[in-house]
């Protein structure tokens, strides 16, 4: 139903408890609630991902305001199931079409919990949504219109990003500073805009005036991966700078020559010598690098190979971990 | 969030590094580098 591990299923299914424990007890719910309810859901979108240490902690802070939302619930001698934890399971047994549409609005509600978060929008079309999705014999018709509002927050969301890719247009048009540059041609590649080519257009054009390594190097992986063209300006823009290249940036372009060179190629990864001298150059620069040592790995000797992956695996760290999200 | 996407080092982390990588990706690399083991 979705690739979430299983501490971020039991963090969900704790979050239709406690939109259960909250119906009927709306007065005691409060601006705690919501921010509890909407820091959790956060904490399940595809990116950044969260730790298990911030699951666990979210977990817990679930757990201690249903109680508090109701405290007799879970000192009952005789249940009633009616504030219990959704079950996973239940999930998966639903009809295709329910599935469907639960999934759905399982997977849009992280993002629209972070905007409740970030404009202060009310949350309980957030407490409705857990609701239905607990509810064995939810109505599709009643799924569908939830999924049609939330599908209006996204459209919302979409509209926010085409509104800050003009914003910062209009901010280097202003000032053609490296920052602005920057911020524009990276929210050129933002979704839904995605105008992967317009950005590596204005990469190459603004080189000279703006001469930023790091964005070759996103345009040389972007036209390797999307233009799947022979020639890449970008590379050949690197290759031409290589000397003012930092050892990073130089292990970066190595991988990224290689990729073109299996690009350009019709012999096999395995027999082709230049694109084995490109990654071992990529690799002996020593920088944390985790698809360079995969691709060597990939066209070396089983003993080789373990080591590579063994040293790959050891630089992967997730997205909250790098920038404290 | 959106001054943070708009910095190429996290393009590059994700897309050439490959050090910031989801759940399911570093999964797919175990899934490999076990199945070299066995």
């Amino acid at each position: 139903m979705t690739n979430w591990t299983s501490l971020q299923k039991e963090l969900f299914c704790a979050l239709v408890g406690l939109a259960r424990a909250q119906d009927g007890n709306e007065w005691r719910r409060n601006k705690q609630t919501d921010q509890i309810v909407c820091q959790s859901l956060c904490l399940l979108a595809d990116y950044p991902i969260a730790s298990d240490s911030l699951l666990q902690n979210a977990l817990t802070q679930v757990r201690a305001e249903k109680d508090r939302l109701s405290p007799g619930c879970s000192a009952c001698a005789s249940p009633c199931g009616r504030t219990e934890d959704l079950s996973w399971s239940f999930l998966i047994q639903e009809s295709e079409t329910i599935k469907t549409i639960k999934r759905n609005i399982l997977l849009t509600l992280p993002y629209v919990a972070m905007k409740c978060i970030i404009e202060q929008h009310p949350t309980e079309i957030i407490y409705d949504a857990l609701f239905q999705i607990g509810l064995r014999f939810a109505s599709s018709e009643k799924l569908s219109s939830l999924w049609a509002n939330l599908n209006f927050f996204s459209q919302l969301q979409s509209e926010n990003v085409e509104l800050n890719n003009q914003k910062y247009r209009e901010a280097f048009e202003r000032e053609h500073t490296n920052q602005s540059f920057t911020a524009y041609v990276l929210s050129e590649i933002q979704t839904p805009i995605e105008d992967y080519r317009n950005s590596i257009r204005l990469i190459l054009e603004q080189a000279e005036e703006h001469p930023i390594p790091l964005l070759w190097l996103c345009a040389a992986e972007m036209s390797i991966y999307w233009e799947k063209e022979s020639v890449n300006p970008a590379l050949d823009l690197l290759k031409s700078n290589y000397d003012s290249l930092s050892h990073a940036e130089k292990a970066m372009f190595h991988y990224l020559q290689a990729k073109q060179i299996d690009l350009n190629s019709k012999i096999s990864k395995t027999h082709n010598t230049d694109y084995r001298n490109e990654l071992e150059r990529s690799v002996s620069f020593q920088t944390q690098f985790v698809y360079n040592r995969i691709a060597l790995a990939q066209i070396s000797s089983t003993a080789q190979a373990m080591a590579l992956y063994q040293e790959a695996l050891s630089f992967v760290h997730h997205a909250e971990t790098m920038d404290n999200k | 969030m959106m001054e943070d996407e708009l910095d190429p080092i996290i393009y590059l982390n994700e897309f050439v590094l490959g050090v910031s990588i989801s759940r399911l990706q570093e999964m797919d690399l175990q899934k490999e580098y076990q199945e070299l083991l066995s």
